[in-house]
């Protein structure tokens, strides 16, 4: 898929944004499942971060990085709200489904693939354990952990999801790291 | 243990990976069909609304100030203009009825049951789609009155 001519295309037809979504929704639901470890928190935020995308897309401007590393922040950015507050609330979504009467949260197969996603988190029980202490991390070092481990990117990668200088990400990972061995360790 | 000892663990740590994920499909449709109607609404009320207030503040409140008469004599030499004499009910009177046509339909929805034929209409509480459907009613109605139309 190229990208860069993808873009121009949206912008004349905007149905052509269901190719990005199609491209890129595993992604970005897979790695708001392995930050938050809950089924129906992922889906939305998934579907918050497509539609911010679908809405903004027009002022999003190649520069020759994958429109995934903005997927990435506007998720990163959905991802935190939930944290803070231990409940997530989709605006956008919630008016989307609002003018258009259709609810997301009530898909049909949904309490199978919620059982589906569970017992196969079972399988991860290091996964679990670990995932249980970077939850108590301030979440900016929930952020570069989980990008780099979860998500297997480089420090570059980090920096420019997070918008962050290389030198920051690499010093916010080393402190992460420092206080998730504090946890382990019981320091 | 060692803060190596820690990245050696989370590197080799096996994250699940959700497969056969299928919901997706449900969230496209209504995403892709995202529109702002009531946006939409205002542009096309923008023309036919200044004209209005135009005339309401000079003629039925008596204020006169310079901007209106620049207003005034925009809306008269479009009615001078051979061309635009044409337009002009397409203008002040289809817009508005276009507008009216697009909020009224973001905030009520119909649906039919032909097994028990039957008409299901929906009334959403969507406050700036129903105001924008009076605006534009007020409009047309205020163009529909004896000599309103430039």
């Amino acid at each position: 898929m190229n990208e860069e001519t993808l873009l121009k295309d949206i912008q004349n037809d905007p149905q052509k944004f269901g190719d990005l979504y199609d491209a890129y929704y595993k992604n970005i639901f897979g790695y708001a499942y392995r930050r938050t470890a809950n089924y129906d928190v992922a889906k939305d935020i998934a579907a918050e971060t497509f539609l911010k995308a679908y809405i903004g897309i027009g002022r999003f401007t190649w520069r020759n990085i994958s429109v995934l590393y903005w997927l990435y922040k506007i998720a990163t950015n959905e991802i935190n709200k939930y944290f803070r507050s231990r409940k997530y609330e989709p605006e956008s979504l919630h008016r989307v489904l609002e003018e258009y009467g259709v609810d997301v949260t009530h898909y049909s197969n949904a309490e199978s693939e919620r059982i589906m996603l569970e017992e196969d988190l079972q399988r991860h029980r290091e996964f679990v354990k670990l995932h249980e202490l970077i939850t108590t991390l301030d979440t900016k070092y929930q952020d570069v952990i989980s990008l780099r481990y979860y998500e297997q990117k480089s420090i570059r990668e980090i920096a420019v999801i997070l918008r962050k200088k290389e030198g920051t990400v690499k010093s916010l990972l080393s402190r992460g790291i420092a206080k998730l061995r504090e946890h382990l360790t019981g320091e | 243990m060692k803060n190596d000892d820690v990245d050696s663990m989370l590197s080799k740590v096996d994250v699940p990976q959700p497969e056969g994920i299928k919901h997706q499909q449900e969230l496209k449709i209504p995403l892709l069909s995202y529109k702002r109607s009531s946006r939409a609404g205002l542009w096309l009320l923008a023309l036919p609304l200044t004209f209005a207030l135009t005339i309401l503040l000079k003629y039925q409140l008596g204020i006169f100030s310079s901007f209106l008469d620049i207003l005034e004599g925009a809306f008269n030499a479009m009615s001078g203009n051979a061309v635009l004499t044409y337009l002009i009910p397409a203008i002040f009177i289809g817009l508005p009825l276009f507008a009216m046509i697009i909020n009224f339909l973001a905030f009520c929805h119909f649906a039919s049951n032909k097994e028990t034929k039957e008409l299901l209409v929906t009334i959403k509480f969507r406050p700036l789609n129903v105001a924008i459907f009076l605006l534009s009613f007020a409009v047309l109605v205020y163009f529909f009155l004896p000599d309103a139309l430039p």
